[in-house]
């Protein structure tokens, strides 16, 4: 960990996915403190995803640099990344009929070698991480065969058997109804209570106040970031996404409404 | 003529002998050559048999080929123990001439390995020299395989001497090679003799007939049919400008007519009536067309059992109809019946009247 | 039986299946009669005994694990490429190696290493192209695009076949075009064996250690990324693996169909979807498919029905009822 608890750290990012394309991001920095939960929040297209497969590791920056605890992310090993950020995709390949414990198992690869099996221990984690997520009942049924908010959560839970410290999620509630929202948000709160960093796109602004921080993003630029309570204001979202929102404050957090 | 009588009543004494004592339990001591039997097959093996052997299996493509050289020789008849079944097996002819043909055992088509040791064959022949892996296979278990090819008249004396060689009776395998040779000869003198005689282009295929559509082939340049045409005295054209790859090759009716050939020979698949196929070429607008049809020298190849073109040792009688087909003023002393009469007589000891029985009611010389 | 020790206990019947399988294999034959060769023939006949151990026995290893291969390839194939219908005749591989073989034998001397050489390299273009047609036909959804890749790819292929065989020297250095076409093992002896075991082992042996990456590998690229997983690297690892024995396999028998294809499924229906067991089920059931098959092959008739009739038939029975009964195992 660095100093003043910044676990998570961009620096300038810049990225296009062409030559002749424009670019997705322009000169991205955030600071993300250990133990936070972030919203980042913006428009269809405004880079969120980007940001985090760059964050992730998976695209590399035209410019800047990622940051994890003070060190780039070309000085830590694969190895180390794996242990320390977990991905959780909007959705998932799903093939062939894997069991919910075995897709969750599969997040126990970044501790085993290229060889390796999974173990016991591992199978213990998977099952306590699928527990965290409140599944433990469906541990045998096959994963082709749930709910699009069951599935959510089981990809959820995989991520957690990784036990990273960083949690990135992608758009985790865009299919969801209100019941399996709720769930999500509780996990994560679970998750946060234990330590974790989280950083999720969302393009709804209210599952955005439920974060610490927000971080607006629109056409590859952040807008304003700050704590959630103060950063989702009528001027910032109007500036983001071009139409009149009405904050009513309730409780110290923001509800956004959109007017008809 | 007499050498020939006594000599063709010698053989059927002997088969009649040898049939006679075959019956009984084979001899128990092996009749061993005073040396082992070396030779080189078609595939360029070296075969080295310790024994001569006494079980002889036929398999692969066209095995009417080599049961026809087989039968020749007495012994070939007696150690014949089993064949592979595949298109035409010679039975119409075989079964005809030897009684005893029917108990040989016959095998699907494509038989394994333990199908084929199940037969206790001392020998294993077989056409073809392709990767055929039998020879290995069979290596394997200890039994032989010599293989014959039997395309081109060289290929024939060769396989011709290595059947006798395996048969232990190299001398009738040296007078079947004079009967041969001698009628080549024959030929090949009269011919240069008339020195000056033009040789005629000449085009020989073989046509098949599948539902109405012609489709028609020429032979290799160095087959059997190629030779044929050659020997007779003629022009083969299509060895003019197409390259014949090493089997029958397609040609098209463009082709035909540019090489304008001043005679054609059909060689017709025996089961289709020949008569109704030259019928179908003569009927047909743009064969007609050509110049041989229109002289009337369009001709269907003769046979009777079986083609006399193919490498079946039948191509004597054929080269020596064609060369009488194809210079009528030079071999107008051949008569045709008596050839079949002596070939069938020489060859397989058939007398006069087993000839008229079985071979001349299937005689087709004369379509055209 | 849902179970995981319900289904590790399947795939331990599995290879008590298998062993039941060879021996018996060993006791079916021609020789001295059609179908079962009873011990007293094998007793004091020397032939009998000879023919069993050079003939009967390589060509019921080849056979197990030629069918070994083929499964192994196809599952990993479906795998990788998230596609149930493809495997290594779909995808140019089997005929990619046909080609290979045709072409070492006829121009390149048609030694074993360069017939099984060049099998391989054509076997790894012929997936290459069938992958990276598919990413540029637009017609359909994925699975679709890399099935009508792939039928493109393998049909170029038997036409360059074809024509090699046409060009060539049919009666001195191609085998049969049937046999390209419709795979044999007729001529099976163990030096053909010997030749590629030192291939197909190790290959098989690396698709084994990996079978549990091969599940990280069905997820999306990103996640497994996250996971530590190299997806490109890691994939063309068990691909070469797999493509590299598929030709091996293929230039000593000819062109299988359907085996990869149909195993894995029924794999995955017996031990369910973790490749951890449907892998090497995979590989144990297709040993048992194309032996069972061989052993029809070689006895049914008096004459060989070549292979690849065999397999061809009853793959295609069976995957017909999988399909109509709609258990295929499969999401898109």
């Amino acid at each position: 960990m660095s100093a003043a608890g910044i676990l998570l750290s961009v620096k300038d990012l810049s990225f296009s996915y062409g030559p002749g394309q424009p670019p997705a991001l322009s000169s991205v920095s955030l600071d993300i403190a250990a133990g936070t939960v972030t919203a980042l929040l913006g428009p269809n297209g405004s880079g969120k995803t980007t940001l985090l497969n760059l964050i992730l590791g998976w695209l590399s920056p035209a410019r800047g640099r990622v940051e994890v605890a003070g060190k780039p992310l070309d000085a830590h090993t694969r190895r180390e990344l794996s242990r320390t950020i977990g991905l959780v995709p909007q959705d998932e390949h799903v093939t062939f009929e894997l069991d919910v414990l075995e897709y969750v198992l599969l997040g126990r690869a970044p501790y085993l070698d290229f060889l390796e099996t999974p173990g016991d221990e591992d199978r213990r984690k998977a099952a306590l991480a699928l527990e965290a997520v409140g599944l433990s009942a469906l541990a045998d049924r096959s994963i082709a065969a749930l709910s699009g908010g069951e599935r959510q959560l089981v990809i959820l839970a995989r991520a957690l058997a990784q036990e990273p410290a960083i949690l990135l999620l992608d758009e985790p509630m865009s299919h969801l109804d209100i019941a399996n929202t709720r769930r999500i948000l509780e996990v994560l709160a679970d998750m946060k209570k234990n330590g974790k960093t989280i950083l999720f796109t969302t393009h709804d602004p209210n599952l955005a106040a439920a974060a610490d921080i927000a971080v607006l993003l629109k056409g590859g630029r952040v807008l304003a970031d700050g704590p959630s309570a103060s950063t989702l204001n009528e001027r910032n979202l109007k500036s983001t996404y071009g139409v009149g929102v009405k904050v009513v404050m309730l409780d110290g957090h923001p509800v956004i409404l959109t007017r008809a | 003529m007499r050498r020939a009588a006594l000599g063709s009543t010698l053989i059927v004494v002997l088969a009649v002998a040898v049939c006679v004592s075959g019956a009984a339990a084979l001899p128990s001591s092996p009749h061993a050559s005073p040396h082992p039997i070396r030779i080189t097959d078609a595939a360029g093996h070296a075969i080295t048999l310790e024994t001569l052997p006494k079980r002889l299996v036929v398999i692969g493509k066209g095995p009417h080929l080599i049961l026809h050289l087989l039968y020749m020789f007495p012994e070939g008849r007696e150690r014949l123990v089993g064949m592979e079944k595949r298109g035409r097996t010679a039975s119409d002819f075989l079964e005809a001439i030897d009684p005893a043909f029917k108990d040989k055992k016959t095998m699907g088509v494509n038989p394994g390995p333990e199908e084929i040791a199940a037969l206790r064959p001392d020998l294993v022949l077989m056409k073809g020299s392709a990767d055929e892996r039998m020879s290995e296979t069979l290596a394997k278990v200890g039994i032989p395989v010599a293989y014959l090819s039997l395309e081109t008249p060289e290929e024939f004396f060769r396989d011709l001497a290595n059947v006798g060689a395996v048969l232990g009776n190299e001398a009738r395998a040296v007078e079947v090679a004079a009967f041969f040779r001698g009628r080549i000869e024959r030929i090949q003198k009269t011919l240069a003799a008339a020195a000056g005689e033009k040789r005629p282009r000449v085009l020989l295929v073989m046509g098949t007939d599948r539902g109405g559509k012609f489709a028609v082939q020429v032979p290799a340049g160095g087959w059997m049919q190629t030779f044929q045409v050659r020997t007779a005295g003629a022009a083969p054209v299509w060895l003019e400008g197409i390259k014949t790859t090493a089997g029958w090759t397609i040609v098209n009716l463009e082709q035909i007519a540019g090489w304008d050939p001043d005679k054609v020979f059909v060689v017709v698949w025996h089961s289709i009536d020949p008569q109704s196929m030259i019928d179908s070429f003569k009927a047909d607008p743009q064969w007609s067309a050509l110049k041989a049809v229109r002289a009337g020298e369009l001709y269907a190849f003769p046979e009777d059992i079986f083609g006399w073109d193919s490498p079946d040792p039948r191509w004597i009688l054929g080269l020596t109809w064609l060369a009488a087909r194809i210079h009528p003023s030079l071999f107008k002393e051949t008569d045709m019946t008596r050839e079949v009469y002596e070939f069938y007589q020489k060859l397989y000891g058939l007398d006069r009247a087993a000839v008229e029985r079985i071979i001349l009611p299937k005689v087709r010389l004369d379509i055209h | 039986m849902r179970s995981s020790r319900g289904r590790s206990r399947r795939l331990w019947l599995i290879g008590g299946l298998v062993l039941l399988c060879l021996a018996g294999s060993v006791m079916l034959g021609r020789y001295p009669k059609p179908y079962v060769t009873p011990l007293s023939a094998i007793r004091d006949n020397p032939l009998a005994v000879n023919l069993i151990l050079h003939l009967r026995l390589p060509r019921i290893a080849a056979a197990f694990l030629i069918g070994m291969v083929l499964s192994a390839a196809g599952a990993v194939f479906q795998m990788i490429f998230r596609n149930p219908l493809v495997d290594s005749g779909f995808l140019g591989v089997s005929q990619g190696a046909a080609f290979g073989a045709a072409l070492a034998i006829v121009f390149l001397g048609g030694t074993a290493w360069a017939v099984q050489g060049s099998a391989a390299v054509f076997a790894m273009a012929g997936l290459a192209a069938s992958y990276f047609l598919a990413r540029r036909i637009r017609l359909g959804d994925w699975i679709l695009r890399l099935v009508l890749a792939g039928i493109a790819v393998s049909a170029l292929y038997s036409a360059a076949t074809g024509s090699i065989k046409y060009m060539a020297d049919p009666t001195r250095q191609l085998p049969d075009i049937t046999f390209w076409m419709l795979g044999g093992l007729w001529g099976i002896t163990w030096k053909d064996v010997l030749q590629i075991l030192p291939v197909i082992v190790p290959c098989l042996i690396v698709l084994f250690l990996l079978r549990w990456r091969l599940n990280l590998l069905s997820l999306r690229d990103e996640t497994a990324f996250s996971l530590g997983v190299r997806p490109g690297r890691e994939r063309l690892v068990l691909l070469v693996a797999a493509v590299i024995a598929t030709a091996a396999a293929v230039s000593k028998a000819g062109q299988i169909a359907w085996v990869g294809l149909i195993v894995p499924h029924i794999a995955r229906r017996v031990v369910g979807s973790d490749a951890q067991r449907a892998l090497p089920a995979s590989i144990l059931l297709g040993g048992v498919f194309v032996l069972v098959c061989d052993d029809l092959a070689r006895i049914a008739l008096s004459g060989e029905i070549p292979l690849g009739i065999l397999t061809s038939f009853f793959g295609t029975v069976l995957f017909l009822v999988l399909l109509l009964r709609r258990k295929l195992g499969v999401r898109t």
